[in-house]
């Protein structure tokens, strides 16, 4: 008898599954929130920079260049030391630049919709590393959706409420 | 051209014949039946891992994915290998595609609506569905190819395990309407369905049946994870096409096998036409082996093949000796 319960259990498995709510988030309609320190796109504050070039020397894939910046660029106060260049194209986001900076100058941001048309785009000065990150304008806007898990429904998304709307 | 000509043509468009080779169970049935479950397998296979399927082609629920995709498949461009067989292999996806509709054309959709009536019309069915290993076969063999030769020798050892007892499971349905004639097997059903006088025999034949079909879990001549694509792997563009359209009518024909064996085939209350109740029928089977391959792994060939010599063939003999008890001592079964 068992082995008739063995087997029939799979398929009514199957069939209530049917019945569940889907898992997928429809990406370019519907996004999950991500959460503020999620290893995206790296932030940089230049005041706190004092360019040590530990950011530099630890990172696996060569993407960080101390390239010198010039008060054109946008930083009055800061005058003539190096700061860190960003390649997009080599980071693997490891965080090891973050973890490694003695002065917190550097931060991972929520940012990962980071694609480009050019390649070279995906170089960030590090005036253009400053600023704070933002959607690109090329998507359309998504619906932001949260990721649970409950016991009862399984895993899965539902909308996100006003007020966490922020992004 | 003359009057003679247009009333002949209007002959032919008015006769039984014709409409049913275009319609039921001809070339519309066909494509629509193609269409539809396609697009109704991919959908509930993804309902049931929880995902949407096909979504945005034709606005409601993906209804026009299947048709894009053959579209697609018409404009690409098909690579046939090297050292191929070339004659064999660009001949054997039309007759894949086109062999397993001769079993539609024994399978009764009413009283009167059978394309070839015949007294041996579960034989010519059988007869259709043993050609479909020797197509596969050979269409191995003709690319050249070490997991198309696998795949078709694996087509072999499948046959050989689930169609005997096949032919055993229905030869229970025969001794019980005294004939091999589709309609006489369906007619003899009007009191009680032949799954309910021998479930045990249905339970062997839907089995080798999903074997016969080589449909999850008995996929095993076509094991994408371990033989690229089986037999079919060198084929692109259209001919991949036929070959998936011959697997999906062989599909048709082995389900409507099984409404017209056990499940009473064009029978049901009359509300309804006999064709609306082999086709609901139908339907409901065809959700059912979609669910199967959702819910089931594939299995190996040494299970699949201890699964037919030792479980199915046993006991599609067991069935046959039962069924011969049951003739012998309770004659009133069959209402004589
Ligand atoms: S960002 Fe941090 S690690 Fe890099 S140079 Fe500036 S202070 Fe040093
Ligand atoms: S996250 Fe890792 S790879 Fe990217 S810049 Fe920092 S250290 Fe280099």
């Amino acid at each position: 008898m068992s082995v008739v319960v063995r087997t029939l259990k799979p398929l009514c498995l199957a069939f209530t599954h049917m019945f569940r709510r889907v898992f997928t988030i429809k990406y370019p309609f519907q996004a999950p929130v991500i959460e503020d320190d999620y290893r995206g796109r790296i932030q940089f504050f230049p005041e706190r920079c004092i360019s040590c070039g530990i950011c530099e020397s630890v990172c696996p894939t060569a993407a960080i260049k101390l390239v010198e910046v010039k008060e054109l660029e946008g930083f009055s106060e800061v005058k003539k030391f190096k700061k860190p260049q960003l390649d997009f194209g080599r980071c693997c986001f490891c965080n090891f630049c973050v973890d490694y900076c003695p002065s917190e100058a550097l931060k991972s941001t929520w940012l990962v919709e980071l694609a480009e048309y050019e390649k070279s785009k995906l170089t960030y000065t590090p005036y253009k590393l400053s600023k704070q990150p933002e959607r690109p304008k090329l998507l359309p806007k998504p619906k932001l959706v949260k990721l649970e898990i409950s016991k009862v429904r399984g895993a899965g998304h539902a909308p996100l409420k006003k007020e966490r709307g922020k992004k | 051209m003359s009057p003679d000509l247009w009333s002949l043509i209007w002959d032919i468009l008015q006769s039984k014949l014709f409409l049913e080779l275009v319609f039921i169970p001809g070339i519309a049935f066909i494509a629509l039946f193609t269409v539809i479950v396609v697009w109704a397998e991919r959908k509930i296979l993804a309902r049931v891992m929880m995902r949407y399927g096909p979504l945005h082609v034709g606005k409601v629920a993906g209804i026009l994915q299947t048709i894009a995709d053959t579209l697609k498949l018409l404009f690409k461009e098909f690579i046939p290998p090297r050292r191929a067989h070339k004659a064999a292999y660009y001949l054997t996806p039309v007759f894949v595609a086109s062999v397993p509709t001769l079993a539609l054309t024994a399978i009764p959709f009413s009283k009167d609506w059978v394309v070839f009536p015949s007294d041996l019309g579960l034989l010519i069915a059988f007869a259709v569905f043993a050609l479909s290993p020797l197509l596969a076969m050979i269409t191995g063999w003709a690319c050249n190819n070490r997991y198309t030769v696998i795949g078709s020798l694996r087509v072999i050892f499948q046959d050989v395990a689930a169609e005997i007892p096949l032919l055993l499971s229905a030869l229970g349905v025969v001794m019980l309407s005294g004939s091999f004639n589709l309609v006489n097997i369906v007619e003899s059903q009007r009191r009680l369905w032949f799954a309910f006088l021998q479930p045990l025999g249905a339970l062997v034949f839907f089995i080798a049946l999903i074997g016969e079909i080589e449909r999850v879990p008995f996929d095993i001549p076509t094991a994408e994870q371990e033989l690229v694509f089986g037999w079919k792997t060198e084929y692109g563009g259209i001919l991949f096409g036929l070959l998936m359209f011959g697997e999906y009518i062989t599909f048709a024909a082995g389900t409507l096998l099984f409404v017209t064996l056990y499940l009473g085939g064009y029978l049901g209350p009359s509300f309804l036409p006999p064709m609306a109740w082999i086709l609901i029928k139908m339907g409901i089977l065809v959700f059912l082996l979609i669910l199967i391959r959702g819910a089931y792994p594939r299995l190996r060939i040494d299970q699949l093949l201890s699964i037919g010599w030792k479980w199915l063939i046993p006991l599609a003999i067991l069935n046959v000796l039962v069924t011969m008890d049951l003739i012998y001592f309770y004659p009133w079964i069959l209402g004589g």
